[in-house]
């Protein structure tokens, strides 16, 4: 159903009230201006291309049939990253009732090694260009463990509190911020890692 | 952060930082507790009183100050810079993906059975039997000769009676 609206130009809230009335040209716009960063957000706490598409589509789905829900309290991007983050979760949840942790996962998440990661002194993201670093943190961020990456992406990109994390995952406040230390030294390490490989 | 973990936090450090004040050998590790709270206060989570803490560990403290510098530069990095991932698939692909799903939804809302057609399929036979109980109640008026009854011819699928009354001018047929 088209009704002639200029979709490209239209507001998201423009195009939210058309898509509620059924208009899927209104919904693809919207698709179109934020599948990137709902699938990045995906992409980044599933570290899976597959299962990040099918998440991020699934949010898609669900946003469509529950636009009516949409208040406006915040923008169109966050609620839509709000809702493929639960589906995220609820993946995470799935996979792991049939994982096992490792014993060095479980150290981790108790805090059995993060404090003794030594601290070098200086920063360690100096001299990085931008797009270097960009590409630094996402190859770092593979090599987290998916419990660790979750709380820092909630905290960091989400700007999510100690609090507000444990509620949505389902653990201590402790953990969360055992498991966010955890997750920066260990990123610290490995963009000075990384800084010292392109310094050789 | 809670009052307890906060109280627990703050002996622990204390001790923590008489070690540091009482031994001229430096120890090797900080405590956990006391690089959690370095770290709540790089993430500003904790009140005045605890933040003032910090503040004077790290003016007495290397290690705690370049652990703080560490984190906060961690901190930055990601929030300056999240990795731009974009869809692995072209703009009509992925939306046609997404508009098959919408589809198979709707499909499937209009295929699935209503509440009033579920409740329908349990109430079917209870009107069946009525029926054939209408016919055993209506028996004696069919004897009168001003309305009839005629049961016909029963297969194992269905069943029809009819009711009629010439008086009336109705006829009524029931199909089991």
């Amino acid at each position: 159903m088209s009704l002639n609206h200029d979709y490209p130009t239209a507001a998201d809230e423009e195009l939210v009230g058309w898509s509620r009335l059924g208009e899927t040209e209104a919904f693809e716009e919207l698709v179109f201006r934020h599948r990137d960063k709902i699938y990045a957000r995906a992409m980044m706490m599933m570290r899976n291309e597959e299962e990040a598409l099918d998440l991020s589509q699934e949010a898609w789905v669900k946003a469509w049939q529950r636009l009516h829900q949409f208040q406006g309290d915040s923008s169109f991007a966050t609620w839509m990253t709000r809702i493929v983050i639960n589906l995220c979760l609820d993946q995470i949840r799935r996979q792991k009732k049939n994982r096992t942790e490792s014993i060095e996962q479980l150290e981790e998440e108790v805090g059995g090694v993060e404090h003794q990661l030594s601290i070098e002194p200086g920063n360690p993201t100096e001299g990085l260009e931008k797009d270097e670093l960009r590409r630094r943190i996402d190859e770092a961020m593979t090599k987290l463990t998916p419990a660790h990456r979750l709380v820092l992406v909630l905290h960091e990109y989400e700007g999510m509190e100690y609090k507000e994390i444990a509620k949505k995952v389902g653990i201590s406040i402790g953990t969360v911020m055992s498991r966010l230390f955890y997750a920066r030294r260990r990123l610290a390490t490995l963009l000075r890692g990384l800084q010292r490989e392109r310094d050789n | 952060m809670s009052k307890s973990m906060s109280k627990s936090m703050s002996k622990s450090m204390s001790k923590s930082m008489s070690k540091f004040v009482r031994s001229e050998k430096r120890i090797e590790f900080m405590k956990l507790e006391t690089m959690l709270e370095i770290q709540s206060s790089v993430d500003g989570q904790l009140d005045n009183q605890r933040r003032g803490v910090v503040t004077r560990l790290m003016s007495s403290d290397t290690e705690a100050r370049e652990l703080h510098q560490q984190l906060t530069a961690v901190r930055m990095a990601l929030r300056q810079h999240e990795p731009a991932i974009p869809v692995p698939e072209s703009r009509e692909f992925y939306w046609s993906q997404i508009e098959r799903r919408l589809q198979v939804g709707e499909m499937a809302s209009v295929s699935a059975p209503s509440h009033s057609l579920a409740i329908w399929r349990w109430l079917a036979p209870m009107v069946g039997l009525s029926a054939v109980v209408a016919v055993i109640a209506l028996q004696p008026f069919a004897s009168s000769g001003l309305h009839s009854f005629q049961v016909g011819p029963g297969n194992a699928q269905a069943t029809t009676v009819t009711f009629s009354s010439e008086a009336d001018g109705v006829t009524i047929h029931w199909i089991n």
